[in-house]
């Protein structure tokens, strides 16, 4: 379901759609001493203190990519979004989109583009889609044909054609995501940035909106960039993958390039029978000597992981030492990818086994 | 430094404004509307303004100005629609965990008004100081403690009296979607009624009669008169009387709205 | 405004509409603002449809603050005897006609402008992040996005005001012809000087954040733009003319329908305003800039 993205044409000019040469930002805040005296201080001489979102970000985005943007909260990857959106201007360093000063886009340049925030509706909340569809056909300078058409067409893949004319706050979560995003496809744009899109939705919704964007980035040359906390959505959707850990840059490549960068291991999920019984020792000591090592137990079954190249010698081992009544062999989990990421730092974790 | 300075300044200068400044520009602007009226008058007598007792409606300029220095100080003792967020409260359901509570919820607004009183009084002590250092001549010093004491009486019930009506409006939220302009539209109406823009007693006489019977005058021009030496013990009393009653009425109303509001009640998306 | 037929972006094509193809002119900046205040004015009357008591009660608000305003004057000039005062020199009839200009700027400013009021609080939350990504002015897109049907109403109500008010001075003291020019060219006054005063008192917000000091501003300059401003010592009123030039919301166009400015000033002021627009405009587009959005 993945979208393939290296192959598309770079940019009209030549250039990246998206760049990104040592972005910084810097909130200042002040920290909030608590109590009666605190009060006072906060009202009269309070401390400041300066907090980086983004330290120094450097990003490059060609035309046609799908990037997921992958951060624990707070690792900039919102911000970084809206800099790139010229939402909010850098603290230093510079973001470009389709050639221009993300932060000084012309008209021509924000016809192109489109956000979605999953966590801000930008419809009218007591009105129903259509009427904000139509504002924002207004606003773009969509035709008449083409809103019909997109509409229809929009509204039939994300199964909401029966909910246009239904006051936005009377729809569900879901629904409203769906009308978010058409509300930011009606004008055709060629750069799409989508922050956490499927935040709180269920998985039947989470699976069409996938599908929607999926099925637009196959039909036409957008670029995406996704934040998300769902993996799956980021799996699904994203060849690049953009790890943000404190503001800085992780890990920047390829779904797979992260796969065997970082372990290039398998899962191998062992069924076992429930009252069979198991010499946890034993195993280990096995699983050691392959390089492996065990991931999760339950009564019925056990996750051993284990690197590519060794999972051949292992698999047989596993027959032989337990009562094995299925075996499945699976890529690692995204997830726990980042999750060792986050552990161990890229290096650490690339620099490791497989 | 510009940047630290707007920072300093952030939220503290919300402070200053919402609380300090509200209510001052409307008696300001009437200063000069005053003093252009009175200039006219004089004119027409042949007078120079301030020098002469050229009196409109029994008011002369100096009286005026110390009605408008006495506006000023009494503006900040009264309720203000703005310190009470019950019809948002309602609106999302928030009234809830308080009706499971061990005390009546309409206490804890009442905790509010005490609160909104305490920190006012501190800010028209504040206000009348700052004005007396600026123009001793012309504000408005009370003609004695007893005048004092009986105007902040009566100003203090007229203000639970807008606490009351506020709180009734706000309480409109478990019938109406939005009630904001009804709140406002009720400060124009006590707010004139009370002599906000105009002394009640320079009104014309038909005015007068009507408008002197509600809370609105004896929360605004009644005390600042007191506090002038125009008004006595007596009109005090009587005012006293009226508030009450008025009080009263006020607050079995907020009993019965509220109780039919709350058989509405429904926890959320009102 | 027409967009391409296509939805396949790339290949350097414009998706945008004609308006980005043919590159930018006055005549398709002015068709698009109509065409997306005309969806404002629509959504304002749906929204409206939806929420009717809250309709009547803002009529019902403004026409509190009118009949406040009137009786208060009515009160002061009455003080005196008829036609005995003056309110630095404006009469009785010159001062409901001035009545009638102030309610036309509040009807036209709670007509379109009504979203000032959530400025500070939208800015604290970043809820302008959608506005910087749409094109077309941001100001425009944001602070003439809330159209009130009762601001129309009561516009109406004030128009009903001035048309009674002038009953009193045509045609002693203005000829009936010069209200055809005159009138006009007040209302156009008063538009241009609403909208660029309500974007100086909110670009405050940009360096002092939720501080309510743009409510002050604003509450203050109306407060003092709402009476004559010869009633002001002389460095209010030039303050108030020509730095911060809240007379243009009524003095101006009042003084110049009853004929009391001097042929170069009426001339010359509405370049002042010009001047201020542009001013203002820069000022805010420098604010945007301080925006931060909410901490993501």
């Amino acid at each position: 379901m993945s979208v393939a993205s290296g192959t598309k044409p770079s940019g009209a000019d030549g250039g990246p759609v998206l760049e990104a040469r040592g972005v910084r930002k810097v909130f200042r805040t002040f920290e909030r001493v608590p109590g009666l005296r605190g009060i006072l201080k906060n009202f009269v001489a309070r401390e400041h203190v300066d907090i980086a979102a983004l330290d120094g970000v450097d990003l490059r985005v060609e035309r046609g990519e799908s990037v997921g943007l992958i951060g624990a909260n707070g690792a900039g990857k919102t911000t970084l979004v809206k800099i790139l959106a010229g939402i909010v201007p850098a603290s230093s360093g510079e973001a470009r989109l389709l050639g221009r000063d993300s932060f000084d886009l012309r008209d021509a340049e924000k016809r192109r583009l489109a956000l979605v925030m999953g966590q801000k509706s930008q419809l009218w909340w007591d009105l129903p889609p259509i009427d904000s569809f139509r504002l924002l056909k207004e606003i773009y300078g969509v035709s008449d044909a083409d809103f019909a058409e997109r509409l229809a067409r929009f509204a039939s893949m994300l199964e909401v054609e029966d909910r246009l004319k239904i006051q936005l706050r009377q729809l569900s979560l879901g629904q409203r995501m769906k009308m978010e995003i058409i509300g930011a496809f009606l004008h055709s744009p060629e750069v799409v940035f989508l922050d956490e899109p499927t935040i709180g939705l269920d998985l039947i919704s989470r699976e069409t909106i996938r599908r929607f964007l999926v099925g637009l980035s196959e039909q036409r040359a957008v670029t995406f960039v996704l934040t998300s906390h769902d993996l799956e959505d980021i799996e699904e959707t994203c060849r690049r993958i953009v790890v943000l850990d404190q503001g800085a840059v992780a890990f920047d490549g390829g779904l797979t390039d992260l796969s065997q960068r970082v372990t290039g291991k398998r899962a191998v999920e062992v069924h076992v029978h429930p009252n069979a019984r198991v010499d946890e020792e034993a195993l280990v000591a096995e699983l050691s000597r392959h390089g492996a090592e065990l991931a999760g137990r339950s009564a019925g079954s056990l996750t051993v992981i284990v690197s590519a190249e060794r999972l051949a010698e292992l698999v047989p081992r596993l027959f032989a030492m337990l009562d094995v009544k299925d075996l499945s062999v699976e890529r690692q989990p995204l997830e726990r990818l980042i999750r060792e990421i986050y552990r161990r730092g890229i290096d650490a974790a690339g620099g490791g086994e497989g | 430094m510009a940047y630290e300075f707007r920072k300093r300044i952030q939220f503290r200068a919300g402070f200053f404004v919402r609380e300090v400044l509200n209510g001052t520009v409307e008696p300001l602007v009437m200063l000069f509307v005053y003093t252009a009226l009175y200039g006219s008058a004089a004119a027409a007598a042949g007078e120079g303004v301030g020098t002469e007792p050229v009196s409109l409606g029994g008011w002369t300029y100096p009286e005026i100005i110390q009605y408008v220095a006495g506006l000023v100080v009494v503006r900040k003792l009264i309720f203000h629609s703005r310190a009470l967020d019950l019809a948002t409260e309602i609106f999302e359901g928030r009234v809830t965990k308080y009706l499971v509570m061990p005390f009546r919820f309409f206490v804890l607004h009442q905790g509010r008004f005490l609160q909104f009183t305490l920190l006012q009084l501190a800010v028209a002590a504040l206000v009348w100081c700052i004005g007396y250092a600026a123009a001793p001549a012309y504000w408005l010093v009370p003609v004695s403690v007893a005048a004092t004491l009986q105007a902040g009486v009566l100003v203090l019930m007229g203000s639970y009296c807008c606490f009351l009506i506020f709180f009734i409006l706000n309480a409109l939220a478990f019938w109406l979607d939005v009630v904001w302009s009804l709140l406002v539209m009720a400060w124009f109406v006590i707010g004139f009624s009370g002599g906000a823009l105009v002394p009640v007693s320079q009104m014309p006489a038909a005015f007068y009669g009507v408008l002197s019977l509600g809370f609105p005058y004896w929360m605004i021009t009644a005390p600042i008169e007191l506090l002038m030496g125009r008004l006595g013990t007596g009109d005090f009393l009587l005012g006293a009387g009226l508030v009450a009653g008025q009080l009263v009425a006020l607050d079995l109303l907020r009993r019965w709205v509220w109780r039919r509001g709350l058989a509405r009640y429904v926890g959320a998306g009102m | 405004m027409s967009a391409s037929r296509s939805d396949q972006p790339g290949g350097g094509r414009e998706v945008g509409g004609s308006r980005a193809r043919s590159g930018w002119t006055l005549g398709s900046t002015l068709r698009w603002g109509l065409a997306v205040e005309r969806q404002y004015v629509r959504i304002g009357f749906v929204r409206k449809s939806q929420f009717r008591v809250e309709f009547v009660n803002q009529v019902l608000m403004d026409l509190c603050f009118y009949a406040a305003f009137i009786l208060t004057f009515e009160i002061l000039y009455g003080l005196g005897g008829e036609g005995a005062l003056t309110l630095g020199g404006w009469s009785h009839e010159e001062m409901r006609v001035y009545m009638g200009m102030v309610f036309v700027a509040d009807g036209l400013f709670m007509t379109f402008l009504g979203q000032q009021w959530h400025f500070g609080q939208d800015l604290k939350n970043g809820n302008l992040d959608s506005i910087r990504v749409r094109p077309g002015s941001a100001a425009f897109l944001y602070f003439f996005q809330r159209f009130s049907p009762e601001g129309l109403t009561n516009l109406l109500f004030g128009c009903g005001w001035l048309v009674f008010a002038l009953s009193g001075v045509v045609p002693e003291q203005v000829e009936p012809l010069t209200l055809l020019w005159a009138l006009p060219c007040a209302a156009a006054v008063i538009a241009w000087s609403q909208v660029f005063l309500m974007l100086s008192y909110n670009v405050v917000e940009f360096w002092l954040l939720n501080s309510d000091v743009g409510h002050l501003v604003s509450m203050l300059v109306t407060s003092f733009g709402e009476r004559p401003l010869e009633v002001y010592p002389g460095a209010v009123g030039r303050v108030l003319k020509f730095v911060l030039p809240v007379a243009g919301m009524a003095w101006y166009p009042a003084s110049l329908v009853l004929g009391r400015l001097d042929a170069g000033f009426a001339l010359a002021y509405p370049l002042l305003l010009v001047a201020f627009a542009v001013l203002v405009t820069r000022v805010f587009k420098r604010g945007l800039r301080r925006y931060e959005s909410a901490m993501g």
